[in-house]
């Protein structure tokens, strides 16, 4: 017998999705411990939602640079970009903590010329031509004298990581007193589950205080919330973080101030980003 | 969304919203094994899209879907699954004899679900 009656299903649906895409650049090291200077460490590089899952866009390893942990430049080998991740190794042939990452700057925004928009910056304009390619992105060299409606914003992103062979070391971990970092008053390859970690972050140089910053653990697949956490510096930037267990953390603060620098500019938005290896108690 | 008789037998897809006009390189379905249990439960045999099933997602909110009307007294599961990107993952399961009607709730991010017959 088929039932000839009506049913109906209702269902809340509780969160918005995102709205913009808020695609998350990422560096992942196989490890952030060693112990010799014959030791390598291998990196994962990509831009993703999940963390951390390569399934957008590789990381551009152009920019990366390498920090030896005297503060000289080191060397990044074997680099390769795939569909979705960038990888490259790290031969720690030096004992101490080495830096790894990149620092990106540009300028974003838009002007009119004769009441259309153009823009600055970002990916530049539509091919010409089908299939051809997209016009390269306009320059602050490009605002002709009778622009009008200049909005620029200076722009710069820090996506930096840290590992360290034998004993931990603090000579790349000096602030350099421009744009948005991180004072590392812990360590930070000395992160353990249960313990609470104690960041400074500076804009230039200065505390930035009630400053905004996202920590998302990784192994999101596996389980249901994504357990992003959204924590506020004190008065003096600092920062308290207690890790609920070991394991991958991917860190994020954004700041949009005034004081731009590049001429013209009459804002600048900083990023910094990390990633941190919590260790078992 | 679907349905699976209590004693077992195939899952029935009822509903499946995603980003069904998004195409090119991602897709709106290169997302959809994110709903793990659906996935696993016929959405990998699915064609897409599927005459009355595949819809757009929804904002936050109530909505109310129609049960087909061919669906045999019985006991049945209602299966509810919601992922988001950058967000969480949940599946809230309704048990419902037909004809009669059911409730569960989820926790963060789907709320009350019901199912009844009028």
């Amino acid at each position: 017998m088929i039932a000839r009656t009506r049913f109906l299903v209702a269902a809340a649906l509780l969160a918005l999705p995102a709205a913009v895409s808020a695609h998350r650049m990422w560096l992942l090291p196989s490890g952030t411990i060693f112990s010799g200077t014959d030791g390598w460490v291998t990196v994962d590089s990509a831009v993703s939602n999940d963390l951390f899952y390569a399934d957008h866009q590789p990381g551009r390893l152009e920019n990366v640079r390498v920090w030896q942990p005297d503060g000289t430049p080191g060397t990044l080998q074997n680099g390769a970009t795939g569909r979705y991740r960038s990888v490259f190794d790290v031969r720690l042939d030096k004992p101490g903590t080495w830096k790894i990452g990149s620092a990106m700057s540009g300028i974003v925004g838009s002007f009119k010329v004769g009441g259309v928009e153009k823009r600055v910056g970002g990916r530049g304009g539509p091919p010409t031509s089908a299939g051809g390619p997209r016009q390269p992105p306009l320059t602050v060299a490009d605002i002709p004298a009778d622009a009008t409606d200049v909005r620029l914003t200076e722009t710069s992103a820090r996506n930096e990581i840290f590992v360290t062979a034998g004993e931990p070391t603090r000579t790349v971990l000096t602030p350099s007193g421009k744009g948005l970092e991180i004072d590392y008053v812990t360590h930070p390859d000395e992160l353990v589950a249960g313990e609470i970690a104690r960041f400074r972050f500076l804009v230039d140089g200065q505390p930035a205080t009630a400053l905004k910053v996202i920590v998302v653990p990784g192994g999101k697949r596996y389980r249901d919330a994504e357990g992003a956490r959204e924590l506020t510096t004190a008065a003096d930037g600092t920062l308290a973080i207690e890790w609920p267990g070991a394991g991958m953390y991917w860190l994020n603060a954004t700041l949009t101030d005034s004081h731009a620098t590049a001429p013209r500019a009459t804002q600048r938005r900083m990023s910094y980003t990390t990633t941190l290896e919590v260790m078992t108690p | 969304m679907w349905l699976e008789p209590a004693a077992g037998g195939p899952a029935r897809t009822l509903a499946l919203w995603y980003d069904v006009k998004k195409s090119g390189a991602e897709p709106g379905t290169k997302w959809l094994a994110e709903l793990r249990g659906w996935w696993r439960k016929g959405g990998r045999s699915l064609h897409l899209p599927a005459d009355g099933i595949s819809g757009a997602t929804r904002p936050p909110g109530v909505h109310t879907i129609a049960l087909p009307t061919d669906l045999r007294p019985g006991a049945y599961v209602l299966h509810v699954e919601a992922a988001r990107e950058t967000g969480g993952r949940e599946l809230v399961q309704v048990p419902l004899t037909v004809p009669g009607a059911g409730r569960a709730g989820g926790g963060h991010e789907l709320g009350a679900v019901t199912v009844s017959a009028r």
